[in-house]
Formats: structure tokens, sequence, C-alpha cells
């Protein structure tokens, strides 16, 4: 047993001083591990961070809208809800004569006796329109005539008054078959609350068929529901022009479609493989809103900026070309300042270029564009989507070298195109306020149509995924 | 010259500087580990670069002093964990006693810790894996049956077979 031990012993104590040379390579395959975790990190960053923006504007917006109340900012509202009174026209109704006042006295004795039945009789909320049995029992009443009627029918016409508009009731009675209309207004309880129109509990009793055409015909061209923006606006105004400004920064992740040509030039001494890239946009437009539709065309300044590995040929390298220095999916690009960077390193110039290991490509360039979309709104909400149509315009593009000590040696691809082609769908949700202010989350993806470099030995087609906020004003 | 405790602060504010100072300050030793741990050189390698972005990744949980051993058994649970998906099939044998003794001290004048390690390193896994748990580490059979999940009678005849074939290449190089 003692002899296990001692083997275990042995063996532990052999352990402790157990270091072998670890392997050269080791240290290269954790760093760019660890290099890759940290790109990882800070994608995830951006995508939460842009996540988080978004959902703080959308959520921004609802405060917004409670702390400014922008419930109907395109509403018409009525002045008071009593002032239908003085648009009631009488029609067919008899003139101020004898005839006419005994038909009201002999009505003022039937009110008299039926206000003896009114503490018995409850209010009913649902009153309904109720049809003339007789064509004799119409209504006659009018206010604009009221100084022309006798004194009964004036006291009639008070208490009439009294009843419908502060009681709600109107005396009943069965023999004089006094009319009866109970008016709802044609929006929900809710809506009419908001809006400070006719509710349920401010219900008005008309007594005449001419109340009942007045309301739906004038009444209810006044009355507008709160279904959506555009049907707020007036019927007359439903195919007007509305025009609208827009400016946003956007970030965008961009690609590209490319091949490299099958033959590299012996001066050539690095080939560059592009890795990753991202895009920032500053856009300025300019829109018509027609009906369901938008048309706007925009001008936009976009930088493109990819990265790429730098590989140096297995070959040996016999001289630099700095007219040539590299191949890029883009094209063949340039580096001037190699040569002075080299100096002020120690190291011989074919050891420099070995210190090579990443490029930088940057593209500058301006963007028109018309975009046609079809709008969809809700309440103060409206989504938008569509095409748009571009030409960027390519004002200059940088190549940079790096070593060691960070990018420092500058250059430009060559051959490349002045103008291309692009198309991008979009979508964008926008948040209308009251003061037409509206704020907006922007989504594009854009792709070119055409390869950028004008030789047929390069394909690349970037393309491009605009997120961004969207601040605009629509007058 | 950094100290191991700007080291780790570095390390856990993911400080490049930092992992590479504590790569070269631990690495050769934790190399030892995952050799002695693994099938061959490859699979040490592949133990090293994941026990070291396991350590970045995680080193923000310690919260002790010694990082050595904090860095060892980190190795080692990763080790049993590649050793779990294997699924090497242990055999419940005979319990074998050595018939043979020596002398260790004597021995241990006679071999290099390289040569005893790289004598582990060649046992078969369910041998290796059981002798490294128990004699290097200090697990208990009843642990070592728990972690490999495996009965402790299977334990301690795998850990007697190591045992013997330890002994055999000893005495054999010995002879030599």
């Amino acid at each position: 047993m003692s002899d296990m031990r001692n083997i275990d012993n042995l063996f532990k104590d052999a352990s402790k001083g157990f270091a072998p040379k670890t392997p050269h390579e080791a240290w290269g395959r954790i760093e760019s591990s660890l290099k890759k975790q940290r790109r990882r990190k800070i994608l995830f960053w951006w995508v939460f961070s842009l996540t988080a923006i978004s959902i703080a504007l959308l959520v921004s917006t609802f405060f917004v809208q409670d702390i400014f109340n922008f419930d109907t900012p395109y509403i018409s509202q009525p002045k008071s809800n009593y002032n239908i009174k003085e648009k009631i026209e009488l029609k067919d109704a008899p003139p101020a004569s004898s005839s006419s006042a005994a038909y009201v006295s002999e009505s003022q004795q039937h009110l008299q006796d039926a206000n003896s039945q009114k503490s018995e009789r409850k209010s009913s909320p649902n009153n309904r329109i109720s049809t003339f049995s007789d064509e004799k029992s119409k209504p006659m009443v009018s206010v604009k005539e009221t100084k022309s009627m006798p004194n009964d029918s004036k006291i009639l016409e008070e208490r009439f008054d009294n009843d419908i508009l502060n009681e709600g009731v109107i005396p009943e009675n069965d023999s004089l078959q006094l009319p009866e209309v109970v008016f709802y207004n044609q929006t929900t309880p809710m809506e009419s609350k908001e809006n400070h129109v006719i509710s349920s509990e401010d219900s008005i009793l008309v007594h005449s068929d001419i109340m009942v055409e007045f309301i739906q015909n004038v009444i209810s061209d006044t009355i507008v529901p709160v279904d959506s923006v555009e049907k707020t606006v007036p019927p007359s105004r439903k195919c007007a022009i509305l025009f609208f400004t827009e400016l946003y920064m956007g970030f965008g992740f961009s690609g590209a479609l490319f091949q490299q040509p099958d033959n590299q030039i012996e001066t050539v001494s690095s080939v560059t493989e592009l890795r990753n890239s991202y895009t920032n946009t500053k856009e300025f437009a300019f829109g018509v809103f027609w009906n369901k539709w938008m048309i706007s065309s925009s001008l936009s300044r976009i930088n493109f900026r990819f990265q790429g590995d730098l590989n140096l040929p297995s070959r040996n390298i016999k001289y630099i070309d700095t007219e040539n220095f590299g191949t890029s999916p883009m094209g063949y690009f340039s580096l001037y300042n190699i040569q002075n960077v080299m100096q002020g390193r120690h190291y011989s110039n074919i050891d420099y270029l070995r210190h090579f290991d990443r490029t930088r490509f940057e593209l500058y360039t301006t963007q028109v564009g018309l975009k046609i979309g079809r709008v969809l709104p809700l309440n103060n909400w409206q989504i938008v989507y569509g095409v748009g149509v571009n030409t960027l315009f390519i004002n200059s593009n940088v190549v940079a070298g790096s070593d060691e000590f960070g990018y420092t040696d500058w250059g430009s691809v060559s051959n490349l195109r002045g103008r291309l082609f692009m198309v991008s769908p979009f979508m964008q949700l926008n948040y209308y306020t009251r003061s037409g202010l509206f704020l907006g989350l922007k989504s594009d993806f854009s792709i070119s149509l055409e390869s950028l470099n004008k030789s047929s030995e390069f394909y690349f087609k970037p393309y491009s995924l605009f997120v961004g906020p969207k601040l605009g004003f629509r007058f | 010259m950094k100290s191991l405790e700007q080291i780790i602060v570095g390390c856990k504010k993911n400080k490049a500087w930092a992992q590479a100072e504590l790569f070269k300050m631990f690495s050769d030793k934790m190399y030892g580990v995952c050799l002695y741990y693994s099938e061959n050189k490859e699979d040490a390698e592949d133990l090293l670069h994941d026990g070291f972005l396991h350590i970045f990744s995680n080193i923000g949980k310690l919260s002790h002093d010694n990082v050595e051993g904090w860095m060892r058994k980190t190795f080692v649970n990763l080790a049993l964990m590649n050793f779990r998906k294997r699924k090497v099939l242990f055999v419940d044998e005979t319990w074998l006693e050595s018939s043979e003794t020596f002398v260790a001290d004597d021995l241990q004048m006679q071999f290099s810790a390289d040569e005893l390690m790289m004598m582990v390193a060649s046992l078969p896994p369910q041998y290796k894996i059981v002798f490294n748990l128990y004699a290097i580490e200090g697990f208990s059979h009843k642990e070592i049956a728990n972690t490999l999940q495996i009965t402790e009678s299977t334990s301690k005849s795998n850990l007697s077979r190591a045992r013997v074939i330890l002994q055999e290449k000893l005495n054999k190089v010995y002879c030599l």
C-alpha cells in the first residue's frame, strides 16, 4: 500500500514541476479568438443600442401624446353643445295666428296634465325616434319666430326648452301625441366625450323630423370620428396635396457582392479581402402626400467604410509599385506614402511590408433619390412603405493601409465609376404631432445595380441597410 | 513588469496586454495540465485554447488570490467535460495489486518530471483520468465516481490498473 502511495506521490510531485514549453502559435490562436469575441460584443452593443434607441423613441412618443394631448389635431370642434338650437329652422310652421294660439293653448292644457305625471315617469336614455300617428300632431316649434308667437306659446316653448335642455325629459301625453325624438350622436360615447360634442348624457330631444334631418345633414358633417389622421381631414381636403420635409441621420450596415480578378499583375504586392463595413448617412428629403400615396425626393450624404485584411502573396516581392500597390474587390489601389513611412521604421523594406495587415476603404458619396410609397394611416401614426430609385455620385475615395502603429499609408482606388444607380425598398414608421412635427423610424435597403469599378475584371456591387431615426415637419 | 494583481485587474477590464501577460505567466504550467489530460498534443492545444478563453471570460468571478489553483481547476473541469463528451468505456476489472515493489525515492532521482508525466500521458484514457484525479488532484473514489458517472469499484480497479502499468513502465526504464 505504501508503495502505491509512493507511486502517487512520485507523480504528484512530478506534476508540480511539469511545465513544458507552450507551442509558439498557441497565443496567436487565442488572440484571434479574443478579437472575434470583442467584435461580436461590439456588434451586439450596436444592435442593442439601436434597438433601445428605437424603442425609446417609440415610447417617448406615447409620453408626448399624453402630455400634450394631441388626440385630435385636425378635428374642427363645435363651439357649444346647444348652439344647434339657433340653427333650427321652421318647416311647415303655421303663421302666428289665433288658431295656432288656440292650438298651443290646447297643447298647454295637455302639457299641464302631463307634468302632473312627470314625477311618476322616469326618463329613459333609450328613447327612440317616435313616429307621428297623426299628421295634425306634427310639432310646430320655431325658435326664430318666438317673438311673433303669443304668450301662451312662449311659455310653452320655455317650458319645453327647460325640459329638453336641462332635464332631458319631455312630458309625455298619449292623447296629445306630442312627438318625441331623442337623437344620439353617431359617434361613440367615448369619442363624443373627448371631442365635447353631443353625448348620450347630453341627449337632445328634438320634437321635429326637421331636427333629425338637420342633424343628419349638417352636424354629421361637422362631427368627424377620430379614426385616422387622414379621416380627420375634411372630405373636401382628402385629395389635397400636403408638403413635408424630413431630415434624418441613419446608421447603415453595408456589404458588397464582388469577385476578384483572375489574373494578378506581377507588380501588385498584396491582395485585400473585405471583412466588414458600415455606413453613415445624412439625408434631407422633400415630398408630397397625396391621398394615400407619398412621393419624395431626397438628397443624402453617405459615407461607406469597408475594412479588410491585407494579404501578401507567398512569392517573393521584388519591388513595390506604389501606383498599383494592391488588389481589392473594388479595384487596384495605390499607396503613395509607403516609402516615407518605411524610412521611419526600423525594418527592411520587405520586412516592413510584412507588418501590413489591414486596409480600410472609404467612399464619400452624394445620393439623389426619388421615392414612391403607400401610406397606411392609423390615428396619429403612419406606416409608409415603397421603393426608391437613387443615383449615387462618388465624390472621392480613400484607401488606408495599416501597420502595427495604425493607419499610416494613404492612397485611392483607381478606375472607379463616377455614379451608380441604386434601388432601395424602404419602410418608415412615423408619429405625427398636432403641430405637424413628426418623429419616425426609417429603414432602407439599398443595392447597387452596377459594378463600382469600370473594369470588367472587378464585379463589386455595394449594398447597405440603413436604420435610423427621422425627424420631419408636415405643413 | 506588471504584478499579478495588476494583470488580473487588467484582465477583468478585458485589456489585451493583461491577457497576454497572464498567458505568458501561466501558459506552460497549464499546457502541462492539458497534456496529461489529453490524448495527444493537438487535443492539448485545443484544451489550452478553450481553457484560456474560458478563463478570460470568467475572470470577473475570481474572488480569491489563488489564481493558479483556480486556473488549474478550470482546466481540469474542461478536460473532464471533454472526457465525458468522448464517452470512454470504463471496464470494471479485477482490482490488481502490484506484486513488485520499488523505492520511490530512488526512482525520483532517476526520472525528470517531463518523463514521468509523459508516462502518465501515455496511459489509456480511462486509467489516466482516474489516476490523475486520484493521485494528482486528490479526489476520493466517491468523488471520481460522481464526476465520471461510474461506480466506485470501477474507479478503484482503473486506478489499480494505472498504477500497475506505470510501475511496469518505471521498472522497464529503470532496468535499462
